[in-house]
């Protein structure tokens, strides 16, 4: 009878040892990561259930430039990166016809993405869009790939591998994916001053006589909604605008306002590519708006309902500061680019 | 030797005073504005409301900032109850809460439409996605926008937008609630917010004439003074 004891307590001594053996193999070796931005950024939502470690980062980043995520989806073939060039500010200079490209920059302070907004919350949610709707990620394919199984449990301490842990990694990454170190970040900062023709066109940009910074304000220089400024004066059905996701005839022609951080790389421009270059697009803005019923009231208020009526010389200057928005570090950013 | 015990007798009142004083009791007060457009119900992004100009209209956005809540007791000293300033939006539902509300009869309270001066300047109030949502150029004046309002209206020509938006520090408006109220409890209280007087009282608002006031000062001196009789004690805590 002493012996059987013994033996029931050697059991169940084994069967803890073990248990606790495979919780270790399942261990995070995730480090924190701090990601730094500037003070008059605002404050980084970071969900509790996924806070930014070095090892999701890194891992989200090999899953952004990797085609292994559409092996068998309806984009096979492709990565995030096919589509989000770092030359371009994570955008595409040549997309499919009648579309452009929204790109990849700071999109951890969104909450609407998309041009229509078809995803609203948080990185979190977009991302599992991506993998479960956009890429139709095949968990197989990683589950048994050499290196990602480990790379998954480093970084979140999870031996399953779940469509969830896929879409955290991505987001972490989408949140490294950060800029602001532009020439008027720099002279936001009193690092480095903007010449005569940046001044004047950030006075046209941040006052009434342009009124770009209802939409594009600052630090982000997109305020994250939808608007209708005046491309078309007609609602085609077809157009996937803001009110396909709504159903509102007040959301009819409106598309999500993107960021003009390095928008000298993003062309083209506007949902629909229609635009080639930045002159172009002041232009439009200057004497090409077209009125309909959801036109935002800023495009056609008191003495603009004919447009901004700038010189040239203001939309020189207006171009020149828009160009002060690009962030060349972070387009060259080796940190940023492919671990391929 | 009787003084001595006079001295120390009032001495302990004092202290026993003091003391509690200090243990007064404080509450949390959740405030909920209640929207709506002459007594109709705020149902956003529809035109069915119409303003005293004449205007049918519509709500799409409302954005706006109260700050400095201040209750106002019988003898008429105002005790700050929190002198911050709250980001507010219609479509968000956003409620606001006061902490450490004292314990008290009061004959009303007072707060600001808009953001005091000294927290008026970009940066000052913290930087939240809200708040640098409503960042008023530095090239305009800086600070932050006070409120955004802005929907759709019929004109004889169709349907316009409007943006009533205003700022500067000069259109702070302080509001008086004149609806006496006791604190004893934690609690909540509702405020009346009738979108229809932004828009009237004494300043009448047609959309037809004008339907933008960013940076147009008398326009959004108008608004302000308009915001005196928007705001009403609905639900005492």
């Amino acid at each position: 009878m002493k012996s059987f004891r013994w033996i029931i307590l050697l059991l169940l001594s084994f069967a803890f040892t073990s248990c606790e053996k495979e919780e270790n193999l399942c261990e995070a070796n995730a480090h924190p990561f701090q990601l730094d931005f500037p003070d008059y950024f605002p404050i980084l939502n970071v969900p509790n259930d996924n806070p930014l470690t070095e090892e999701g980062i890194q891992l989200g980043r090999r899953l952004y430039y990797d085609p292994l995520l559409s092996i068998g989806g309806p984009n096979d073939g492709l990565s995030c990166s096919s589509c989000h060039f770092q030359s371009n500010s994570f955008s595409v200079p040549t997309p499919p016809q009648n579309s452009s490209v929204l790109p990849h920059v700071n999109l951890g302070w969104n909450h609407n993405f998309l041009w229509n907004g078809k995803v609203t919350g948080t990185l979190e949610d977009i991302m599992m869009f991506e993998v479960q709707e956009f890429f139709e990620v095949d968990l197989d394919v990683l589950k048994n790939h050499g290196t990602y199984p480990e790379l998954f449990k480093d970084a979140f301490g999870s031996c399953e591998l779940t469509d969830e842990l896929v879409a955290k990694a991505l987001a972490q990454w989408f949140r490294r994916m950060k800029s602001s170190n532009s020439k008027f970040d720099r002279y936001q900062q009193g690092l480095e001053q903007l010449s005569n023709e940046e001044l004047h066109g950030m006075t046209v940009f941040f006052t009434e006589k342009g009124d770009c910074f209802h939409c594009h304000g600052l630090p982000l220089f997109t305020n994250n909604e939808f608007h209708n400024i005046g491309l078309d004066s007609i609602y085609d059905p077809a157009v996937k605008d803001r009110s396909y996701i709504t159903g509102s005839p007040y959301d009819r022609l409106k598309f999500k306002a993107p960021t003009l951080r390095n928008v000298e790389l993003t062309a083209p421009y506007m949902h629909d590519g229609r635009f080639a270059t930045l002159e172009e697009v002041v232009e439009h803005y200057n004497s090409g708006v077209l009125r309909s019923t959801t036109i935002d009231p800023i495009m056609t208020k008191p003495g603009k309902e004919y447009g901004l009526q700038l010189t040239q010389q203001e939309k020189n200057d207006l171009v020149a500061f828009l160009k002060a928005l690009t962030d060349w570090e972070f387009v060259n950013d080796t940190v940023l680019s492919s671990p391929f | 030797m009787r003084h001595l015990s006079l001295l120390l007798l009032s001495a302990t009142i004092a202290f026993l005073l003091h003391g509690c004083k200090k243990d007064e009791l404080r509450y949390t007060l959740t405030v909920t504005p209640h929207y709506h457009v002459d007594g109709q119900e705020l149902i956003l992004d529809t035109i069915m409301y119409q303003n005293a100009a004449g205007n049918p209209y519509s709500v799409n956005r409302l954005r706006y900032y109260l700050s400095n809540f201040r209750f106002v007791r019988s003898d008429n000293f105002e005790v700050t109850v929190d002198g911050g300033a709250y980001f507010t939006d219609a479509r968000e539902g956003t409620t606001l809460t006061l902490q450490d509300v004292p314990a008290g009869s009061f004959k009303g309270l007072r707060f600001n439409f808009g953001i005091p001066a000294d927290l008026n300047v970009y940066g000052n109030l913290p930087n939240t996605s809200e708040n640098v949502g409503m960042v008023w150029p530095e090239q305009m004046g800086g600070g932050y926008h006070f409120m955004k309002f802005e929907g759709y209206f019929s004109s004889p020509t169709g349907t316009d937008g409007y943006a009533i938006h205003v700022g500067n520090n000069a259109c702070l408006a302080d509001i008086t609630i004149a609806t006496p109220f006791d604190v004893d409890a934690d609690g909540s209280m509702i405020i009346g917010f009738n979108l229809n007087e932004i828009l009237a009282n004494p300043n009448t608002f047609d959309m037809d004439s004008g339907n933008y006031t960013m940076g147009i000062m008398p326009a959004m001196l108008e608004i302000s003074a308009n915001m005196h009789n928007a705001f009403t004690l609905e639900q005492t805590p």
